[in-house]
């Protein structure tokens, strides 16, 4: 207990400097996007006549406690077992297992319990009230899926050293028994109208026993498995591949400007390798909008629709449809590149050495996000087309559209990608908000794209250069 | 130096997938005693330390510190050892007095000794700096000074040189002279020759996860038949003959 409470106090102490350093991000950049939340989508939300049912809450949460759980992968495992950083010095030390193990859960429960804060603030914006009982489902959903998260993390782990189908069934069941636990509960707290009394406390009976028992069995695997994972775990990703095809693909997309193609090789070369966790679940979210789309458009929840004319053809609700899913897939995956900016951050000596430009390293990200982004528009087009969604007529200029909203979203997150190069989890909101909102509203009326992309997205770009050339030369920004 | 072997490695092998890192390793190091593990990059000498101190567990074989083995009594083990990796990673936002009470602390050393071990490595005048803003000098140093906190019985220190000042070198050199003298066992990774020459009593070059040549440094350059040679060319010659 007392090495813990060491352990906990070090990473209180970095937690509060980080903070004090971050004080313009917390209260002010913070409270903008919160607030640009609240009086824009909070607003549309609360004005819709629409508003999702029972089954719908039950589905979104439980998709978003996967998501969680699955984007945290890497992260988890990294603090599980100490990849390069300064925890490591723990192996070295009398230190159990055990305490090792409560100082990684202890962390992840401190990360998550920001998806429980989130939950409240959904709950108060749909007009629940906050009592004890929901403060206490809040704290619940913080553990749930730190245990989930570590546990799902393990499992992971093992499957990437040893392979194998058993294996790789028991990791989904990890991630879908700790989104179904974590989910019924984010669904309880986000949705005020809800369970009787009883209903709760079963509730909260059965997440706090599945918890536990996940909890159990990561401490079980963890004391099981550290010996031989440990060692993977740090050579994890280090297999190559891809081959030259790479390099030249990217010297193509680069029009063979070399400083450019080694860098978007490179980033490519990351992404396929799946340098953080957020790569599956970039992957995944957009699969899933693909997958969605393939069961929504041929039945009967999508209104048909009748068009006066080819003009009009955009309107239909399929279409539209089909591109707001363009939109979301391709934002999602815009989301994986001030990923990467982080990611390399303690790699930039590099770049600093061989005198890059600031505007080389940003049009490599720049690329970089239309790269990645492409086959989510293409896949989208293709599975509406597919499903008979479209009229004939209107297959190519859906394509055209597609495309538009493609380049104009992952412009913006290209634009995006310096902009706050040290946080990724702020940055990453600021990208997807800028990119839906943009994109949101250039699939409603594609013309509008040509007004956001004049005066938002090329001054943008602009900005991009200017922040990456900052950033490279070791500005605070 | 006394006949008690601080620490005994006893027929240690570890294989990364087809890779065999570290082959029947045998080695034992006695109190009093400075023992330096030669070799080229990826001979194993890594692996073999992060094996010695409990980071990776070795597939077959055994390892004793002070009578307790590492992979039966991991914590009794660990707690006489002081380990000073290659590759330092530090909390960016803790002070360097702060991380050497947390090390001290999760060692159950007297914190007490932290101020000696500050003064000792010139750690003083950053001592209240975040680390995150130390020079790779001042890095190796405060690793270096979380290795010797709590007075352990057995120390490994991985090249150990790298980015020290001449100055700290030699009073590094002294330092682990007097703590050998005072009954330690030192096991020494390092590339620079004319340090291994001077500190260790006995040098083991390892080569393709073996050892091709063990003794003092007088027997090395025996063994190589270059007495007069530099300790460098007598460990290139051992480490490259077949």
């Amino acid at each position: 207990m007392h090495q813990l409470r060491l352990i906990a106090g070090a990473w209180a102490l970095e937690g509060g400097r980080w903070a004090r350093e971050n004080l313009y991000a917390l209260l002010v950049l913070g409270p903008l996007v919160l607030g640009m939340t609240y009086f824009g989508v909070g607003r549309m939300l609360r004005e819709a006549e629409w508003s999702p049912t029972e089954g719908q809450t039950l589905a979104a949460a439980f998709a978003a406690a996967a998501c969680l759980v699955a984007l945290s992968l890497s992260r988890a495992s990294v603090e599980v077992y100490h990849v390069r950083r300064p925890e490591w010095v723990l192996d070295a030390l009398p230190v159990s297992a055990g305490v090792q193990m409560s100082a990684a859960l202890l962390r992840r429960g401190a990360h998550a319990c920001a998806a429980g804060a989130v939950a409240l603030v959904l709950r108060w914006l749909a007009g629940g009230s906050l009592n004890a009982w929901v403060f206490a489902s809040a704290a619940l959903l913080a553990c749930a899926l730190a245990a989930g998260e570590v546990l799902s993390a393990l499992v992971w782990v093992r499957w990437s050293h040893m392979r194998g189908a058993g294996r790789a069934v028991s990791l989904v069941l990890c991630v879908v028994v700790a989104a179904l636990a974590a989910g019924a509960l984010l669904a309880s707290v986000v949705r005020p109208a809800g369970l009787t009394s009883s209903g709760r406390t079963s509730l909260l009976l059965a997440t706090a026993l599945t918890a536990a028992a996940q909890g159990v069995v990561a401490f079980a695997l963890h004391a099981r498995w550290r010996a031989a994972d440990a060692e993977f775990a740090k050579r994890l990703g280090a297999r190559e591949r891809w081959g030259a095809g790479l390099e030249r693909f990217a010297k193509r997309v680069c029009g063979g400007r070399g400083e450019l193609a080694a860098q978007l090789a490179r980033d490519l070369r990351l992404v396929l390798r799946g340098f953080s966790s957020a790569v599956y679940a970039a992957a995944g979210v957009s699969a899933l909008l693909v997958m969605l789309l393939v069961a929504l458009l041929p039945g009967g929840v999508l209104a048909e629709g009748a068009a006066e004319g080819f003009g009009s053809m955009t309107w239909l609700p399929k279409v539209l449809a089909l591109k707001f899913a363009c939109v979301l897939a391709t934002a999602a995956l815009s989301a994986l590149v001030p990923v990467l900016v982080a990611h390399q951050e303690p790699h930039l000596w590099l770049e600093r050495s061989v005198g890059l430009k600031g505007e080389d390293a940003w049009r490599a990200k720049l690329y970089l996000a239309r790269v990645v982004t492409a086959p989510a528009a293409l896949a989208v087009w293709a599975a509406g087309v597919a499903c008979g969604a479209v009229p004939a007529v209107y297959v190519l200029p859906l394509l055209a559209e597609c495309a538009w909203l493609w380049w104009l979203v992952s412009t913006t997150a290209g634009g995006l990608a310096f902009e706050l190069p040290a946080q990724p989890g702020l940055a990453l909101v600021l990208v997807l908000c800028a990119c839906l909102a943009g994109g949101g509203l250039t699939a409603f009326l594609w013309p509008i794209g040509l007004a956001i992309y004049g005066f938002a997205v090329q001054p943008l770009c602009m900005r991009g250069a200017m922040r990456a050339e900052m950033h490279l030369k070791g500005f605070e920004i | 130096m006394s006949e008690e072997s601080l620490l005994v490695v006893e027929s240690v092998t570890k294989r990364y997938g087809e890779t065999l890192a570290v082959d029947a390793v045998s080695l034992r190091v006695g109190a009093g005693e400075v023992y330096a593990l030669l070799g080229a990059n990826g001979a194993g000498k890594s692996t073999l330390i992060r094996m010695v101190t409990g980071l990776a567990e070795p597939d077959s074989g055994n390892i004793v510190v002070c009578g307790e083995e590492m992979r039966r009594k991991p914590l009794a083990a660990k707690r006489r050892v002081g380990y000073l990796p290659e590759e330092l990673y530090f909390y960016q936002r803790l002070t360097g007095r702060e991380y050497l009470h947390l090390v001290a602390g999760l060692k159950g050393a007297d914190e007490a000794r932290v101020s000696e071990e500050v003064e000792f490595f010139e750690l003083s005048a950053v001592e209240g700096k975040w680390v995150g803003g130390y020079s790779l000098g001042m890095r190796k140093k405060l690793g270096l000074a979380a290795a010797f906190v709590g007075s352990p019985s057995v120390l490994v220190l991985d090249e150990p040189l790298n980015g020290l000042d001449v100055e700290m070198m030699r009073k590094l050199r002294l330092r682990v002279e007097d703590e050998r003298d005072a009954g330690r066992a030192f096991v020494v990774s390092s590339h620079v020759m004319s340090f291994v020459e001077r500190v260790a009593d006995r040098a083991g070059v390892m080569r393709a996860g073996r050892f091709v040549a063990e003794g003092s440094p007088a027997e090395l350059r025996r063994l190589a038949r270059m007495p007069d040679a530099p300790f460098e060319d007598v460990f290139f010659h051992l480490a490259s003959r077949q």
